[in-house]
């Protein structure tokens, strides 16, 4: 099967320092891949670059075979097809409703279909009744299913999440999971930053090692999991799992 | 203290009995003043807005030119506005010296540093992070930058607010360019000073009383909006 997203030898330089640098992955329609790496090791400029929030300093991020870094940066058909959510749920100013339907109004989505994109993300996300509550009056663990649900109403092809459960307690974790299974199922790509190994374990089929910027090892998640080949690798996933 | 007790007294009496002089005045002052704030919110937020969210050389200089001409003396831009208005001046032709129109672009030209210097603080204040939501949401560029300044929205209302409360009690340059002619170009802050020379308080606090309780009704406005804008 042909890659929806891949990524050539990524590179991205901040202030004379590099990032991360010699990134590449393919990720297929449907899959769900995790990226894993310690603080500071690169995950969410990696994101950044996915989802053509930024341009990469080098390299290439291919949609469907087209390249966006080439188009660079008259590529906002191709940024519309990933959908990118950050750590920290950078809510707008406005009502949950008005929130989940940005990127469809971001579209030129209006009317009905508009109203019917976010009742479907905010009845996927378990945010059912929170059209009128403004992001003051939501907890860490419903704004970030916002920040979900916003990303997930424009049914992007790709969706890039950083970090999804950090704030969330083990019964909303375990929600969010099944919200990534049902959109991978759907045929959506899912690339995800985390730092749980065990979440890493139960979502993705792919997983990526990421160590001072570089992809240090990637591979079936199972098989990487239990047999990393790489030093740096091994050793930060046996300081992530459980004695 | 017996003649503050008595001018009290008279002039809310002045208030309660509709006298035309004083609503003409205080209609005056809203029109004045609401007229300049209006413009001056024209230039001044797209200005704040665009200095907070460009960067080129000199941009420091600009904002710092700003920042000093919000505290730009009154009786300056009075001064300036009459050597420029009067008759021998080069838009005497205008004949606009005297006139409301001429108020007005004194307020304007007083308020407009002030909204554009608190504009662009409150859209330099909007974290990056909200730009780059919604450019992860797929916003073109240009609608990222107004997603940018909607995140401001309740800030800058206050701004223009601010503005307006600067400009109703302002005196100085009303003054000077207005003439403070009965009927005219007599606003609230021109009639206080004049009736306050002539010894007749009445007037001169029963329009102090309006003075204040407007300045209660606009710091309610930026309250209730601070505390929209933090919902």
């Amino acid at each position: 099967m042909a890659a929806r997203l891949v990524a050539e030898g990524l590179g991205l330089q901040a202030e004379g320092h590099w990032l991360i640098r010699g990134a590449s992955l393919a990720v297929e329609a449907g899959a769900i891949h995790a990226i894993v790496g310690p603080n500071g090791a690169g995950k969410t400029s990696l994101l950044r670059c996915l989802g053509l929030v930024v341009p990469p300093s080098e390299g290439r991020v291919l949609l469907g075979g087209c390249d966006a870094i080439d188009r660079w940066p008259n590529c906002l058909e191709l940024r519309r097809r990933v959908s990118f959510v950050q750590q920290r749920p950078a809510l707008f100013r406005a009502s949950v409703f008005d929130n989940v339907a940005a990127g469809l109004r971001f579209r030129g989505c209006r009317g009905e279909d508009l109203r019917r994109g976010v009742a479907e993300a905010l009845r996927l996300t378990g945010l059912a009744d929170y059209e009128r509550r403004w992001p003051g009056s939501l907890s860490g663990g419903e704004a970030q299913k916002v920040a979900l649900a916003r990303a997930v109403a424009t049914r992007p092809e790709v969706l890039l999440l950083d970090e999804p459960c950090a704030s969330l307690d083990p019964s909303s974790s375990a929600a969010i999971e099944d919200g990534v299974r049902l959109l991978a199922a759907r045929g959506m790509s899912v690339i995800l930053v985390t730092h749980s190994l065990a979440q890493a374990a139960r979502l993705s089929d792919t997983l990526h090692v990421i160590c001072e910027g570089r992809l240090v090892e990637s591979g079936p998640t199972a098989e990487v999991l239990s047999q990393p080949r790489q030093t740096v690798s091994r050793q930060f996933i046996d300081s992530g799992r459980l004695p | 203290m017996d003649t503050i007790a008595r001018g009290l007294w008279r002039g809310l009496l002045l208030i309660a009995s509709g006298e035309p002089e004083l609503y003409r005045i205080i209609w005056l002052s809203l029109q004045v003043s609401g007229s300049a704030v209006v413009l001056a919110a024209l230039a001044g937020c797209p200005l704040g807005a665009a200095l907070a969210l460009s960067r080129f050389p000199g941009r420091r200089a600009v904002v710092g030119l700003l920042n000093t001409c919000m505290g730009l003396p009154p009786v300056v831009v009075g001064l300036t506005l009459y050597l420029l208005l009067s008759r021998s001046g080069p838009l005497g032709a205008l004949g606009l010296l005297f006139t409301p129109a001429a108020m007005i672009a004194a307020q304007a030209l007083l308020a407009t540093p002030i909204v554009a210097a608190l504009c662009l603080a409150a859209v330099a204040e909007v974290s990056p992070q909200v730009r780059e939501a919604a450019l992860g949401l797929g916003a073109s560029p240009l609608q990222a930058t107004l997603v940018v300044v909607r995140e401001a929205r309740f800030a800058m209302m206050a701004a223009v607010i601010a503005g307006f409360g600067r400009v109703i009690a302002e005196v100085g340059a009303v003054m000077m360019i207005g003439g403070n002619i009965a009927g005219y170009t007599r606003v609230m802050t021109t009639a206080i000073a004049l009736d306050t020379a002539k010894g007749d308080f009445e007037l001169a606090i029963g329009l102090g009383l309006v003075l204040i309780c407007l300045a209660f009704a606009l710091n309610a406005g930026l309250q209730a909006l601070q505390g929209t804008g933090r919902r």
